[in-house]
């Protein structure tokens, strides 16, 4: 190890003295360490929520509503009010020497900003 | 930069007796630990780990936290990114959250064969059993430790916020935090956890936003463009609008034919992107014009970023409507201190412009008072480290005894009182 690397203490020890259950006897080497936690969505399914009342508050039933206000539209380019909407690549645009733009653009640019909005067409 | 990390190696673990709670405010973006009873943390570092190949020997290593990037050139970077133990804001890595852990006791210099103290560690509001009950194991087998209590960090700043007579004791705290944003009733000193409610949009977003944005932008510059360095542009320049319409109009009468992605757009902030080829000096400006608020716009309309939840400001309201009773007089003292708390609260105008969503939904007339918590970021494990110095401490905890007797589901009903 280089000695800026040591002097800077920059990687984490592999035997610390206060832990009962070092690392590399937890988890040997060779063996695939990520694949066996359980994501989020299946936390929650495991939790089995169904089982309990519903008014007792738990992870999945504070999440926050749909939004009442109608939705804010803004054009994808410029950041301005945008009152027009182009058809054939579903950005919204203020104004017209956006929409001159917009119809130049490429199609991967199209996609980059439809994806900032989580409007792109995923294909699966 | 706001937020900078503290790794010193503490030295004095020896001089606290084993009576001393250790408070660890556990955040999606940032992991605080220190003694309780104390004012600030001793070590603050990201909450983020990461493991590459050391180029010359061929092993892998572990990094947690971030460090010089001037030292990572001695390791092969490609294969491994930063990786978070947190999912949203739930901690199901716990691979990754033991190596945090490591970190962070081995910098509050600990030694001996075991952590002989007992600990308060922050979870979300509403943890699932699985990640609560892992989290306890991982404490009381791998360190040792005797007891355990889990508490929410934003309750803990309300806390602490209200002793220092910041907010009354009924009360909303609203928290953006890194991944989520939170709205909390207080009544009477505790949290009321069915009037809570949570929107997926915080920080993270924000930056990420505008990270895109820029890289659309500019996108001969799209490699330059690391989260860090946006985070910092976001934390330097970024602010809320009082209306978005109103500050979008200021930017169109500057200059009226506004045409994106040249440089030739009047410029309200500019700043330097370091260089990587000889080019002329225009285009290594980068202009900041609309972004500056547009991005933090997502936290009060979530629709901008695709996330069909409510923002911010209509989550005050919603969280009131939940509330198991309707007391007018209730509603009033609740709007009358509303504190707000969470590194993503630090934006100018953010207070103005929270008063003004509220007051337009809820009636006419009502007493709204919006204020910042003394210390957005660490706030939390100011009032968790206070909380972990009273004498009632210890009768929140439960031992390895407790958690091995009781069962998944005692785990399950574990309430923290807030009122000692």
């Amino acid at each position: 190890m280089e000695s800026e690397v040591v002097e800077a203490e920059l990687v984490l020890p592999t035997h610390l003295s206060f832990k009962k259950v070092q690392m590399y006897e937890k988890y040997p080497k060779g063996q695939s360490r990520g694949r066996h936690w359980k994501h989020l969505k299946q936390i929650l399914q495991a939790e089995n929520l169904q089982n309990y009342p519903p008014d007792e508050p738990n992870y999945v039933n504070i999440e926050s509503p749909p939004s009442m206000h109608p939705s804010m539209k803004i054009c994808d380019i410029t950041g301005l009010e945008a009152p027009y909407h182009d058809p054939r690549t579903n950005l919204r645009y203020a104004n017209t020497e956006v929409f001159k733009q917009i119809r130049a653009l490429p199609n991967e640019y199209v996609q980059r900003y439809l994806a900032l909005r989580n409007a792109a067409v995923v294909l699966k | 930069m706001p937020f900078i990390s503290q790794i010193q190696r503490q030295s004095d673990y020896a001089y606290f007796p084993s009576e001393t709670p250790i408070v660890i405010d556990n955040g999606a973006s940032y992991f605080r630990i220190g003694w309780a009873g104390e004012n600030d943390p001793r070590v603050i570092f990201r909450n983020i780990v990461q493991r590459p190949r050391h180029k010359a020997t061929g092993e892998t290593v572990t990094i947690v936290g971030d460090h010089d990037p001037a030292l990572l050139r001695y390791f092969d970077c490609t294969r491994s990114g930063p990786r978070s133990a947190f999912d949203n804001n739930v901690v199901y890595q716990f691979e990754i959250m033991e190596y945090i852990l490591d970190f962070g006791f081995d910098r509050l210099g600990a030694n001996g064969s075991q952590i002989d103290h007992p600990v308060l560690i922050t979870e979300c509001v509403c943890n699932p059993v699985h990640s609560r009950s892992k989290m306890s194991e991982l404490l009381f087998e791998t360190y040792g430790v005797p007891s355990v209590a889990f508490g929410v960090d934003a309750a803990f700043s309300y806390k602490y916020n209200q002793r220092h007579g910041i907010c009354n004791e009924d009360g909303l705290a609203i928290c953006p935090g890194f991944n989520t944003t939170h709205v909390i009733p207080f009544i009477a000193g505790e949290p009321v956890y069915k009037g809570c409610t949570r929107t997926n949009i915080g920080g993270y977003h924000v930056t990420d936003y505008l990270k895109q944005l820029l890289s659309l932008k500019y996108p001969h510059h799209m490699a330059r463009f690391t989260w860090e360095k946006v985070e910092d542009l976001k934390m330097e320049h970024c602010y809320i609008a009082p209306t978005y319409a109103s500050d979008t109009r200021l930017f169109q009468e500057i200059d009226p034919t506004f045409v994106p992605k040249s440089e030739a757009e009047a410029s309200q902030q500019g700043s330097e992107v370091p260089k990587s080829r000889p080019m002329t000096q225009e285009d290594f400006k980068i202009v900041l014009g609309i972004e500056r608020f547009r991005c933090p716009e997502v936290l009060f309309n979530p629709n901008l970023v695709g996330i069909g939840q409510a923002g911010v400001d209509e989550m005050a309201g919603v969280s009131i409507r939940r509330l198991p009773e309707k007391d007018e007089e209730l509603e009033k003292r609740l709007t009358s201190s509303i504190l707000m708390t969470g590194g993503s609260c630090l934006y100018p105008g953010m207070c103005e412009r929270l008063e003004a969503g509220i007051r337009m939904i809820r009636p006419c007339g009502t007493p709204i008072k919006v204020v910042r918590a003394l210390d957005p970021i660490l706030d939390a494990w100011r009032g968790a480290s206070a909380y972990a110095a009273a004498v009632q401490f210890p009768q929140q905890t439960f031992t390895r005894m407790d958690y091995f007797e009781k069962g998944e589901d005692w785990i399950r009903g574990y309430k923290f009182r807030y009122n000692l």
